[in-house]
């Protein structure tokens, strides 16, 4: 059994300042405008926004983090309308869910019920809809089976696995405030990972329903984005890394639950 | 793309319309696109209809097309594809317009491009055509501070509506970092637009990112002295700067995007 997670007085003194949540919603904001991959069933773009939503909860702490991404969601909505094609519930999806997912599992430890209560509905959610429910009744053939279930599982059943056991309730919020880089690496890369898998199914469901994706275009969908999200998870750990490093030495007043 | 989504003034109708109308046409707008679409004429007659209603508004406030170029490209390229995956994914038993051959895919036959599933991409367009009108419309014709006296008339909480509304304003010198901070690294031989989308992936963000992120927070400590200063989360009644009354006018307008809203359900359904 690992030690608990020990975070420093500095880190649990402050909250951060409604300036910098501010600042950092508006950069936010500004890199809905950047696309960096475009839907696999066409109709918009994932937009740079959704990296930064997701390391917002690291360096601003969570409800910080949170309220940035908010923030930032809504301006990359006036700013960059086809990276929203859903508006306000794009806001939602693509702006706040990567910062929540992510706060959930590199907070795992203090916000466990949260965290499983989102695996878990999130694996039963993604395993259902739209071709379970509301099915034939919505003009929805049946998927491919065991296919469909099987490629689903590739992302909903590795946050309930890492969720639920000591892995993410104690290993993971320990190893992302390491003084090791290589474990911090680890622990983060994890949290992020996972937080993304989770953000990804109610994501991309939405978007299922509302074009009336057939069952082809789903399982098209399902492998596209399979390397793809390990892939957007390493990189924003490795643009992560050296901003958690220079803000730790940069004398910045520190912020509770912010990694650094 | 910068100024495409700034407010300019102007003395036109839509200027001087009350924002809550603006935001209503907003909301109802998003309600219309979560709506199930069919491939029906009475569901492409619906969204037209909104369209029509965002087009007159688009001229009301006098809204430059032009300024949009790149949003109106992007979008081109979405409805093609719509239209064409749409063709060719759409599971329908109705006429076909093209026939190459047979390929199965999980119940569409990849081969055959039907007349339902183009439509049912043009119906799809026109609906996005739809929410991409009503953002633009509310940002080029109300102002920071209006839309900041909106906000705290809806009794959203005043911490938050500022946030918002300050992050908003924020949003060039954001920029203008980045593009200082991107010069100052080509000014040291690092060009990120001349490397590979991998290259780019791997290290071109670091260096960039971190300094603007450093001289973000600096700079948010000075703002945070400076709100504290002038009182900024102190409890007991504020003050408003600019009042905006609700005027017969401003209750006709919404009556009328409300009337037209309530049409292009009765169309649908």
């Amino acid at each position: 059994m690992s030690e608990p997670v020990v975070r420093t007085v500095a880190q649990e003194a402050r909250r951060a300042p409604v300036a910098w949540i501010t600042l950092f919603g508006a950069l936010t904001g500004v890199m809905a405008l950047v696309p960096i991959f475009p839907y696999v069933g066409g109709g918009g773009y994932v937009p740079l926004l959704v990296p930064f939503s997701a390391i917002a909860p690291l360096l601003l702490g969570t409800a910080g983090g949170i309220g940035a991404a908010v923030i930032g969601g809504f301006i990359g909505m006036f700013l960059a309308p086809a990276a929203f094609p859903l508006g306000v519930v794009d806001v939602l999806l693509t702006g706040v869910l990567p910062a929540v997912c992510v706060a959930l599992f590199v907070n795992n430890d203090r916000y466990f019920a949260w965290a499983a209560a989102a695996v878990l509905a999130n694996g039963v959610f993604s395993f259902l809809f739209p071709f379970y429910v509301p099915g034939q009744a919505a003009g929805f053939a049946a998927p491919p089976e065991p296919l469909y279930s099987v490629l689903g599982a590739y992302y909903w059943l590795p946050p309930v696995i890492v969720a639920l056991s000591p892995i993410g309730r104690r290993l993971v919020p320990g190893w992302s405030r390491a003084a090791d880089r290589k474990v911090k690496y680890a622990g983060i890369y994890v949290a992020i990972l996972m937080g993304l898998f989770v953000w990804w199914n109610p994501w991309s469901r939405p978007y299922w329903y509302i074009l009336k994706y057939a069952p082809g275009l789903a399982v098209t969908t399902l492998i596209g984005y399979s390397w793809w999200v390990p892939a957007l998870a390493a990189v924003i750990t490795v643009i992560t890394l050296p901003i958690l490093e220079a803000l730790n030495r940069s004398g910045l007043p520190k912020v509770s639950e912010g990694l650094w | 793309m910068q100024s495409a989504f700034q407010y300019v003034e102007r003395a036109t109708f839509m200027h001087r319309l009350h924002p809550v109308v603006k935001i209503v046409h907003l909301f109802a707008t998003l309600a219309l696109v979560l709506l199930p679409y069919r491939p029906t004429l009475r569901d492409l007659a619906s969204a037209a209809i909104w369209v029509a209603l965002g087009a007159c508004l688009w001229a009301l406030g006098r809204v430059g097309v032009r300024q949009f170029g790149f949003l109106i490209k992007f979008l081109t390229a979405i409805f093609v594809f719509l239209i064409v995956t749409q063709g060719l994914l759409y599971q329908s038993e109705g006429p076909v317009l093209i026939h190459i051959g047979h390929l199965e895919f999980w119940g569409s036959d990849l081969g055959t491009v039907t007349v339902e599933g183009l439509f049912f991409g043009a119906v799809l367009s026109v609906r996005i055509i739809a929410a991409a009108m009503a953002l633009p419309l509310l940002v080029t014709t109300t102002s920071a501070s209006q839309l900041m006296a909106t906000l705290r008339t809806l009794r959203l909480p005043p911490r938050l509506t500022f946030m918002f509304v300050s992050s908003l304003s924020f949003t060039h010198l954001v920029i203008q970092m980045w593009q200082n901070i991107l010069e100052a690294q080509k000014l040291r031989g690092f060009d990120i637009e001349a490397m590979s989308v991998w290259q780019r992936a791997r290290r071109a963000y670091v260096p960039v990112l971190t300094p603007l992120i450093l001289l973000l927070f600096r700079k948010g400590n000075d703002l945070q002295v400076a709100l504290e200063s002038k009182g900024f989360g102190s409890t007991g009644p504020k003050t408003e700067i600019e009042v905006l009354p609700f005027l017969p006018r401003d209750a006709a307008a919404a009556a009328v995007v409300l009337a037209v809203f309530a049409l292009t359900l009765w169309v649908k359904f």
